[in-house]
């Protein structure tokens, strides 16, 4: 009886912070010993690296945290806004023509969020530049010095026709899902579903369901190839945009000022180098987007690298 | 809509403050210093996203949930592999042995407050790793302090059971 008093006040100091660095006792010191305050003494983690870690995964993904208040249920914030999307509508509809229309223009940041028009229209992306869109007499042009997007278009009355103007390539849309990835002077489109009709300087094709091209302004030599590829169409969905996963003919050329994420070489220790980019890493491995492999993620151990830069 | 955003400083002092509490108690979970330190960066990288800069008070409760729902997570999902030799001693040490049974009665202890009741371990890790008071932690889990002490009663009660 007496030692269930000892375990039982043991357990009470133990659990208490105040008092559990002064206590002792047989039962105080097992305890101790099972849920040492350092948990791992041989191998303390590096919270320094972790920390630089964290800050550069950080940059690749939006954050912040919508401001929240208790004005956000009142009832006086509810007809606030329902007064300004009344005015919104009143006013959008005062003010639009019936043919021409100026319709917004996209952001110019790398990683922009995905946009609809009119609900015709949805575009993912996953870079761009210089993007800009157009309505003229129910046709929704898009042009964009580079891009790399997905794009679903279902056609309504207000948008009958898509075409996307990049490196003097022109994609005219009927109705469909493709991909038109577009960086440094060469495009490619592939096409999930639907036609799609690429039209460069010189020459014109026409591309099904699953079928892909690659081709450069001006040039004619291209040919219409099947999409063996199906992971690039799922990465433009989710909410932050991931890496654009092409075939190892066309691998998306990526930046480390693009994506934040490091370039690293590694030496293995049975002599393979491996280019590419850091995506994270712990104590026991090292994660790379390898861009020779089609930007394939994969871990390395970090007893076979040899050395690293 | 605003969006509020934690700034670098603002960052490094929670980090800081909170990172060895963090990696701790979900290392005491998941036993495996790799995935504690996947984990610990998530739980972090979710801070990041969800938490508000302007209310410092509730960062520390903040990071134990996501890191303690991650960490239970990962256990459910994934096979758990103990790794005792990287527990807490060196392999050449004299009570090596002793650490390596005491990192498997741990293991267990943790085991069984998850399966009796979820609340037992959020308590002792909260107690144990981030020095919470019983009225931070009724707080932070959103329950009585009568709710709460009834919990502590049952996680106590398994502690005894090892002594």
């Amino acid at each position: 009886m007496h030692d269930e008093q000892e375990k039982t006040e043991a357990v009470e100091r133990f659990l208490d912070p105040q008092q559990r660095a002064a206590a002792s006792g047989a039962h105080t010191e097992k305890l101790r010993a099972i849920f040492p305050e350092k948990i791992v003494a041989a191998h303390e983690p590096d919270f320094q690296k972790m920390r630089d870690i964290i800050l550069a995964r950080r940059a690749e993904r939006p954050e912040g945290r919508l401001l929240r208040g208790k004005w956000q249920n009142s009832p006086l914030t509810i007809a606030a806004l329902l007064l300004v999307a009344i005015g919104g509508l009143y006013l959008f509809r005062a003010y639009r023509t019936p043919n021409t229309e100026p319709v917004q223009t996209a952001a110019t940041t790398r990683q922009m969020q995905p946009e609809s028009f009119e609900n015709s229209v949805r575009v993912f992306y996953r870079q761009g530049a210089g993007v800009t869109a157009s309505l003229q007499d129910r046709a929704l042009l898009i042009k964009a010095d580079s891009i790399a997007a997905l794009f679903s278009f279902e056609p309504t009355e207000k948008i009958k026709k898509l075409a996307i103007e990049t490196n003097g390539i022109t994609v005219f849309v009927v109705g469909t899902k493709f991909i038109v990835d577009s960086h440094a002077g060469k495009t490619s489109v592939l096409v999930e579903s639907g036609t799609v009709k690429v039209r460069s300087l010189v020459k014109e094709y026409v591309l099904h369901s699953r079928e892909t091209i690659t081709l450069s302004a001006g040039s004619d030599t291209a040919t219409v190839q099947k999409l063996t590829e199906t992971t690039a169409f799922s990465r433009f969905s989710e909410p932050t945009p991931g890496p654009l996963k092409l075939s190892p003919a066309a691998p998306l050329p990526k930046s480390p000022q693009a994506n934040a994420e490091p370039a690293i070489t590694l030496t293995l220790k049975n002599g393979t180098t491996i280019k590419g980019y850091l995506i994270r890493e712990n104590s026991a491995a090292v994660y790379v987007r390898v861009t020779a492999m089609g930007n394939k993620e994969l871990s390395f151990s970090k007893e076979e690298i040899l050395e690293r830069q | 809509m605003v969006v509020v955003r934690m700034t670098d400083t603002e960052f490094d002092q929670v980090y800081q403050k909170h990172a060895p509490a963090v990696y701790r108690s979900v290392m005491r979970i998941v036993n495996n210093t790799a995935v504690a330190e996947d984990l610990v960066q998530d739980t972090f990288l979710r801070f990041l996203q969800k938490a508000d800069p302007k209310r410092p008070e509730v960062h520390k409760a903040f990071l134990f949930q996501i890191s303690h729902n991650l960490a239970v997570d990962n256990l459910k999902k994934f096979s758990r592999v103990n790794n005792y030799d990287d527990l807490h001693m060196k392999p050449d040490d004299k009570d090596h042995l002793a650490e390596t049974e005491h990192a498997i009665l741990r293991d267990k202890v943790i085991h069984k407050m998850l399966q009796t009741h979820p609340r037992y371990a959020e308590i002792f890790l909260m107690r144990l790793d981030y020095d919470m008071t019983y009225d931070e932690i009724s707080a932070a889990l959103k329950i009585p302090k009568r709710t709460l002490m009834r919990h502590a009663e049952g996680l106590k009660k398994i502690l005894r059971e090892i002594l």
